[in-house]
């Protein structure tokens, strides 16, 4: 057993017993990490341990343990403001959400850096931004998983999408098919526009006339469980829906 | 399975009851008399034929109201809204609020699933538009964490426009502690929702 330290981020809570806390991080150094944080409901380190904030962790970790042991913990960014509002904390879930399903273990800076830089985002941006905010670091995050999808050409011929095409979308593939070979597939239309505002997603950047805002969420929710959470329903999505201001039709993303 | 495991399997499965404790707990009734097996039997059972949660707010109940709904003694101007029934318990023992309860059970926690809709929000919102209803204030007692906060702020939003007072819980410094050891967003609250003297 050694003792490491490192950063983390909260992503989930649960109580274990009278004052115990079942927690899971996604640490800066060892991935996402199970811990076991005995009696921290009644001691004043757990004050400072909320959800979605950035840690500085002191654990006991044993290789092959499912749980680690939690020796400290002291908070470097608490993130409150995501409690701000009902939307944001829902956001907020989904960033978490996809960590989570993604069980990866493996170490990564990049993704550590991109959930906390989508966090204080979503924390920090208006109101009326914090949906396409939500959409810009979603799809940041799933490339950052190693699935970044195809916009640009077609995922079965490689031809280059006209500037005016329609084509649809292919979740098995990873992308969008061109006009010919979309023929019989069932996935959502993705028009100029819609492709125009996803490619802006991708680079990180919420297109100004986002519309549609509800047809883009169900696009990152299928492609996330498409890809990330093994086919099972992402459920921050669903809550997130809850929260939206006006609903808008889901044809044609 | 011999009795005496499924007993300890039994005991186990309840909060802070590990193996050994569990194990304990089932020797200790063995050597007890067979009366005193049977009150802990039947206090089980009738407690979980008769408690159910209030018609109203959602507390344990014995009857179709729970005793503070019933009570006829309460202010009913103010409902205090609480995550779990638990902690109706919790505030009556401050012995200090007079008022009525709601029992959300919980709070909006998206990566569980839990919305408005799998909250008992829509039974608030019935209760305050009553024809009878002398609700006033609401006072939002959820939990601290941005979870809880949350639940507040959407609480807050679709009570208040009704003409509703709405209330927080006020955060800061536990009574009796030092303030070298408040840790930083305690003492950051408790500056934010500091009072005239």
């Amino acid at each position: 057993m050694s003792m490491v330290s490192t950063r983390g981020v909260l992503l989930r809570a649960h109580p274990y017993s009278e004052s115990s806390r079942v927690l899971r991080f996604l640490t800066e150094d060892h991935g996402v990490v199970g811990v076991m944080a005995r009696g921290i409901r009644k001691s004043p380190q757990g004050r400072g341990l909320d959800l979605f904030g950035e840690v500085a962790l002191v654990l006991y970790m044993k290789p092959g343990r499912e749980l680690q042991t939690l020796a400290e913990v002291s908070p470097l960014r608490p993130r409150r403001g995501l409690g701000s509002h009902p939307l944001r904390l829902a956001c907020a879930g989904v960033l978490a959400e996809l960590v989570l399903r993604h069980h990866g273990e493996a170490p990564s800076h990049e993704l550590f850096q991109v959930l906390g830089e989508g966090l204080d985002r979503l924390e920090s941006v208006p109101e009326d931004e914090v949906v396409g905010t939500l959409l810009a670091q979603g799809w940041g995050l799933v490339s950052t998983l190693g699935f970044h999808p195809q916009v640009e050409a077609c995922v079965v011929c490689g031809r280059s999408l006209s500037t005016d095409e329609v084509g649809r979308f292919d979740f098995d593939a990873g992308g969008i098919r061109c006009s010919g070979c979309a023929e019989g597939l069932a996935g959502p239309r993705i028009g100029p526009g819609a492709r125009g505002q996803l490619r802006g997603l991708l680079r990180g950047e919420i297109p100004p006339d986002l519309m549609r805002s509800r047809a883009h969420l169900q696009l990152l929710s299928d492609f996330g469980m498409h890809h990330v959470s093994g086919s099972r329903p992402l459920e921050a999505f669903r809550i997130v829906a809850a929260f939206l201001p006006e609903p808008t039709t889901v044809s044609d993303a | 399975m011999s009795v005496i495991e499924e007993l300890a399997r039994e005991f186990g499965r309840l909060p802070g009851v590990g193996p050994k404790t569990a194990q304990r707990l089932v020797y200790h009734l063995l050597k007890s008399s067979p009366d005193d097996g049977r009150r802990l039997a039947g206090a089980i059972r009738e407690a979980m034929e008769r408690i159910r949660p209030c018609g109203r707010c959602g507390n344990f109940a014995e009857a179709e109201l729970c005793d503070v709904c019933a009570s006829g003694r309460r202010d009913e101007d103010v409902v205090c809204v609480v995550e779990e029934a638990f902690e109706v318990a919790a505030v009556e023992r401050t012995g200090s609020y007079r008022g009525l309860y709601h029992v959300l059970g919980g709070h909006l926690s998206p990566l569980d699933g839990i919305g408005p809709d799998e909250l008992n929000v829509a039974q608030l919102l019935e209760r305050v538009r009553a024809p009878e209803s002398r609700i006033r204030e609401l006072i939002l007692a959820t939990s601290a964490g941005v979870e809880g906060e949350a639940t507040a702020v959407y609480l807050e939003g679709l009570f208040r426009p009704l003409g509703l007072r709405v209330t927080r819980l006020a955060r800061g410094i536990p009574v009796g502690s030092d303030l070298e050891y408040v840790d930083g967003s305690t003492l950051a609250e408790a500056l934010s929702g500091r009072r005239e003297m």
